[in-house]
């Protein structure tokens, strides 16, 4: 509650702030959505004067249709507190809005994304927390307290997120409702392996278990079914997240073809029970296939029934607007910190160092990247998070659910940097999808928290320049910095009072685990539960970061005035976070791999957030 | 070097402080006044900008007074001097197409000098007070850091310098650097004195340091004068105070007294000279120079107050009683005057004793070798000066003449540093003030600033969890009878007026929104404000009295066990009785 109140404050004060065009574009949806019919939702663009056209899925036009006709707006509207040109078709020249419509669009924002926003945060953490509640079989209260202080953690990280409060509160997008939704589905899925463990747990008298198996596979179905109908539901929302579309698809059709569902359970009894198990398996996946692609193709039908004549030009039309490839480059104007960014370094380079002459040409000198080529390039990179998440699938269970757990979300960030990475055009955004599920796995283990250090820090100060005008400057990098404190700070204190509380016979468990942890081939693991959480190299990233912004804040200006090469400032900002982010991208991979993969410690390494059940315990 | 928590505490209020500034300032975009007359306290900082860089130094009082004439002390001219510099190096020539930005240097600037003058003067103070809770070094940092968030997210200062637009903080922090001089003792010299010859200068180095920054908040806003009472009070009771009886010698006395006069004049010369150096005509005199400097810094001519005030004047001329209108216009101030003189005596006298009483603890500690203890002696100088300090600028702004609202501010900054103390009273006192300068704020449209900046404060108070345990005070008092009755007080306190005052705060909000005055009394609401935040005030005072007198009775409290050792406190003894007395 403190903390909700709290982050309203801080949101409502920053109702004056800057609005870029995306406040336009959004603004201008709610216009098309109010006053045109269907059918041309898709085509219309205010007689060529807007570059603001409809170009999200239908769901997201849906939602801009909620928005601008429901009870409350026509309320506002005709009690004339709301200014009816809020809502009229503008095109790019004449569309000053007054404060009221600011207001109101913010509010939205604030209202809507943000419940969502925090239902989502919420649902997470809920499924977290009970996950640990049923495995610890005894509830000690301190390790209760821990764990407790730990989601809470997680929830101020989440909530005070400053990339999001940067993106959705000053820039102006609705990227909480969908990271929202992403969560929501995220937990479902979550939930779903808890009941596996539930299962595993309860299975001690035959009689009892048919009958409970059957309960809790359905529980479990039923859960996984509403975690991947959320997911297709978000992709209607916004297409971005299509990239995170093959983790699922593996996970499901590995739960679906998981060949011991019972028979793990119910030892040597289940001889049977394969057969029916892989019918039921077969059920599942027509039952997931037909509603998943219900889910998908439901938005799009009103558009083109209301065109019966010409619903193939109506389809198009809606993919032209989703996919504009033949309009975009490589990459957005301000360019992401991803692979593309380091190539088009070079490249540039390149042009600079082979011939002067030939600079003004548009074509890069290496070798052009086509959509096509980026869409091969991300599949590829993508194996490894497809094979995770079916080799997590298929696990048995008597593994616990944490490590289910873990890397189902390591797969999901893993996915989504992927797609950051190496997608065709991609807006700095994309990088949240990566930064909010990594929330969550932060406060579990100390790896995790560093790098989910290196990866927000790194990911929002490629947020920073979207910001560019000087009355935000001393915000955003207050911003940025208090949220960097605060997050050293919290999850700090989370891993101090762990290693602190770990005394007796604990600490001898851990020592074990650090023992058997240290004889994994990967290095990344060797330093669990010791050092600081900032490195050496860390600091100097640090340093490096803050001299960078200085240099494009103010020196810049004073070295080169205010028309020279302006885009040098964005060019060295994303290409120190490509670095970096790169880093941590194969950092992410390689934990991802070592949490999937990890064969005989697996059983007894618990990811240390959660509390160590050892034998001695158990 | 300062701790992660404290760093978070700072960058936390600098960011709140970011967030109101993006907030209209006052007079933004020609809301409110005429056409001719452009912005507030913005357009006239802006404005003393451009005049202090771009004209002679004999022009800056004279220039034009009717935009937005310079009319504050020199200091302020200094500084604006320093910033339009800056301005011009950052921002390049001002110009109409650069006013965003420009605009936005100038809150820059605020939170420069916010940084620069208020945050470590508050570090230092807090971290004194709160030395004396010997708990573990990381309890400790985070106790400190809570402490000063509570200072520093004061949402009356907060709004008043980054939403209304004014250099508050400046003056407040050099004060509050001054006090925190001011009561320290420096063992060494003294120390060194003793060992010597015998005696004690009781006003060391540290109290002319103390001194000076004294001046130098007093030169960059006027409103300061409003401790000045308090802080000469406690000097010369300092200056008064002697090693034992037989040492006080009236010349001993007289050169103390010199030596803080000579450096307050000498702060004040260097402040006045290049006036009078660069004077327009070598004929002139000084007071030809300075005369009407000093008319513009105190406008006497502008009358008993000004707009609506919660102070007695104010309250005084409604209607009923309308004593403004009955009182002749001459006899105004020297009534003011006469007031404020009343009001700030009991405060200047319990200061002034307390300054006496200092040393013979002194000896006491020092013959005894308790240096923890002494250092906490010094830390009830730096309470009872504090204390001092609000009471007397509360006096003064109930009573005395030509009063702005926002004054208030004078006595919530020393006040928001006994945030451990009197945690109910600083949070209550901190939210009373905001609240009666509601119209002030919502004249520049800074209502959601200012009830995000309540709501926050509020939730602080609820976070914080800090409740009335002033502990360390009352187990050293011994008598049982004194006990009662101070947490009987408390408990009034905290069971009856605050919630009264709260709800009455939280209706009255209410019934603004929802009731339309009558047209014959179109200012029925900030009537009401003035008056509810004026009893509110009149009970702070009251408060900050008692609690001085706390402190004081504390010290001659702490006096009696060991007064065999020390054999001036015949005489003091005797008053302990008649105060306790007085009590009861």
């Amino acid at each position: 509650m403190f903390i909700l109140v709290l982050s309203m404050i801080v949101k409502i004060l920053l109702i004056p702030s800057y609005r870029s065009t995306d406040f336009d574009v959004h603004r201008n949806w709610l216009a098309i959505t109010r006053h045109l019919p269907l059918s041309t939702w898709y085509f219309d663009d205010v007689g060529g004067t807007t570059v603001h056209t409809l170009d999200y899925p239908p769901s997201f036009a849906y939602f801009e249709y909620f928005l601008s006709n429901n009870l409350i707006t026509e309320f506002l509207i005709q009690s004339e507190i709301l200014n009816e040109r809020c809502f009229q078709l503008l095109g790019d020249q004449d569309n000053d809005v007054g404060m009221d419509c600011v207001i109101f669009q913010r509010l939205t924002v604030v209202l809507v994304g943000d419940m969502v926003y925090l239902w989502g945060v919420l649902a997470m953490c809920q499924a977290f927390h009970s996950s640990c509640q049923n495995s610890i079989s005894d509830h000690s209260l301190e390790k209760k307290k821990r764990m407790v202080e730990s989601m809470w953690a997680a929830m101020i990280l989440a909530v005070f997120n400053s990339g999001l409060i940067l993106l959705d509160h000053v820039h102006f997008q609705y990227n909480g409702m969908l990271l929202g939704i992403l969560l929501l589905s995220i937990s479902f899925v979550l939930k779903s392996m808890m009941t596996l463990e539930e299962k595993s747990k309860t299975s001690l008298d035959d009689l009892v278990l048919a009958s409970a198996t059957r309960r809790t596979i359905s529980t479990t179905m039923k859960r996984e079914l509403i975690g991947s109908l959320l997911f297709v539901w978000l992709v209607t929302f916004k297409h971005l997240y299509m990239t995170l579309g093959p983790v699922y698809l593996f996970y499901m059709l590995g739960r679906v073809c998981q060949p011991t569902t019972r028979a793990v359970v119910q030892g040597g009894v289940g001889g049977g029970g394969q057969f029916s198990n892989w019918k039921n398996g077969l059920q599942f996946f027509l039952l997931l296939a037909i509603s998943v692609l219900l889910t998908v193709i439901l938005p799009f039908i009103p558009f083109l029934v209301s065109d019966p004549v010409n619903y193939k030009r109506q389809l198009m039309q809606i993919l032209s607007r989703l996919f504009p490839f033949h309009q975009r480059g490589l990459c957005h104007n301000y360019w992401a910190g991803n692979v593309w960014a380091l190539y088009m370094f070079v490249d540039k380079v390149c042009k600079k160092l082979l011939n002067a002459t030939e600079y003004p040409t548009e074509d890069a000198t290496l070798f052009k990247v086509t959509p096509f080529i980026a869409a091969i390039f991300l599949l590829f990179a993508m194996i490894p998070a497809m094979i995770c998440s079916w080799m997590i699938a298929r696990k048995p269970m008597n593994y616990s659910p944490h490590q289910h757990q873990h890397g189902f979300l390591y797969c999901i960030v893993y996915a989504s940097m992927t797609s950051f990475m190496l997608s065709y055009h991609v807006h700095e955004k994309a990088i949240m999808t990566a930064i909010v599920p990594m929330i969550f796995l932060s406060v579990t283990d100390r790896t995790s928290a560093r790098l989910f250090l290196r990866m927000s820090t790194l990911g929002h100060f490629g947020l920073l320049p979207l910001l560019y005008k000087p009355t935000e400057l001393l915000l955003k990098i207050l911003l940025h910095s208090c949220y960097l404190v605060l997050s050293i700070t919290l999850l700090e204190k989370i891993h101090h009072t762990k290693s602190l509380s770990s005394s007796g016979i604990c600490s001898i468990l851990e020592e074990e685990n650090i023992g058997s942890t240290l004889s994994c081939p990967l290095p990344v693991q060797s330093d669990l539960d010791t050092g600081p959480l900032l490195k050496t190299w860390d600091k100097i990233g640090l340093g490096i970061m803050a001299s960078i912004l200085l240099y494009t804040e103010s020196l810049h200006l004073v070295i080169f005035g205010h028309d020279k090469m302006e885009f040098l400032p964005l060019l060295i900002t994303s290409v120190f976070c490509a670095v970096g982010l790169i880093m941590c991208w194969f950092q992410c991979g390689l934990v991802m791999l070592h949490v999937t993969l990890k064969p005989t410690v697996a059983s007894r390494y618990e990811p240390s957030s959660t509390v160590q059940e050892s034998p001695h315990h158990t | 070097k300062i701790d992660v928590p404290v760093l978070l505490t700072f960058s936390l209020s600098l960011l709140l402080r970011s967030l109101v500034a993006l907030h209209p300032h006052s007079g933004q975009n020609n809301h409110h006044g005429s056409a001719t007359a452009y912005g507030g306290d913005f357009e006239a900082q802006r404005h003393w900008m451009e005049i202090t860089f771009h004209l002679k130094l004999n022009q800056w009082y004279t220039h034009d007074k009717s935009y937005w004439g310079l009319d504050y002390p020199p200091l302020t001219a200094y500084g604006s001097y320093a910033l339009g510099w800056l301005s011009q190096v950052f921002v390049g020539e001002a110009s109409v197409a650069l006013h965003d930005s420009r605009g936005y240097f100038m809150r820059f600037t605020v939170m420069l000098l916010d940084c620069v003058f208020y945050f470590p003067f508050v570090y230092i103070i807090m971290k004194r007070l709160h030395s004396e809770q010997g708990d573990g070094r990381k309890k400790f940092m985070k106790n400190l850091s809570v402490g000063i968030l509570g200072v520093l997210i004061q949402p009356s200062l907060v709004i008043i310098d980054h939403g209304h637009f004014q250099y508050n903080s400046v003056c407040l922090g050099l004060a509050l650097g001054s006090f925190h001089y001011m009561t320290l003792d420096d063992k060494e010299y003294d120390k060194g004195y003793n060992n010597t010859l015998g005696k004690t200068d009781c006003v060391g180095f540290n109290a002319i340091i103390g001194s000076v920054l004294f001046c130098l908040a007093l030169n960059w806003k006027q409103m300061v004068l409003y401790y000045s009472p308090a802080v000469f009070a406690y000097l010369l009771g300092k200056c008064f105070r002697s090693n034992s009886s037989k040492h006080r010698s009236i010349m001993k006395i007289l050169t103390q007294v010199g030596v803080l006069g000579v450096t307050v004049i000498t702060t004040f010369v260097f402040m006045w000279y290049p006036f009078y150096h660069y004077r327009r005509d070598t004929n002139e005199t000084m007071l030809d120079t300075f005369l009407p400097i000093i008319r513009r810094i105190f406008p006497f001519s502008r009358g008993l107050f000004e707009g609506k005030v919660a102070n007695l004047w104010c309250v005084a001329s409604l209607q009923p009683i309308s004593i403004r209108k009955r009182i002749p216009i001459a006899l105004q101030p020297p009534l003011a005057l006469g007031l404020t003189l009343v009001m700030i005596l009991p405060f200047c006298i319990l200061l002034f004793r307390l300054g006496q009483l200092g040393d013979s603890k002194m000896v006491d500690c020092q013959t005894k070798n308790i240096s923890s203890s002494s250092s906490k002696k010094q830390n009830f100088h730096l309470k009872a000066l504090l204390w001092g300090a609000a009471g007397t600028s509360i006096s003064f702004f109930l009573a005395s003449f030509q009063v702005h609202e926002k004054s208030i501010l004078l006595p919530l900054a020393p006040l928001s540093m006994m945030i451990w103390d009197a945690p109910v009273l600083t949070h209550w006192f901190g939210i009373v003030s905001m609240w009666s300068m509601w119209h002030l704020v919502a004249v520049d449209r800074l209502q959601v600033a200012y009830f995000c900046c309540v709501l926050l404060y509020i939730c602080y108070i609820f976070h914080a969890g800090l409740t009335n345990t002033s502990t360390s005070m009352d187990s050293e008092t011994d008598s049982t009878k004194w006990k009662e009755l101070n947490q009987k007080g408390q408990k009034f306190v905290s069971s009856v007026i605050i919630p009264i005052s709260a709800s009455l705060m939280i209706m009255i909000h209410i019934l603004e929104v929802f009731i339309t005055p009558p047209h014959n009394r179109p200012d029925l609401f900030p009537v009401i404000f003035v008056i509810v935040s004026c009893l509110s005030f009149c009970f702070a005072w009251l408060a900050f009295l008692w609690e001085l007198l706390k402190i004081y009775l504390l010290i001659l409290y702490g006096d009696s066990a060991n007064k065999i050792s020390s054999p001036t406190l015949t005489f003091e003894e005797a008053e302990i009785i008649s105060s306790k007395e007085k009590h009861e």
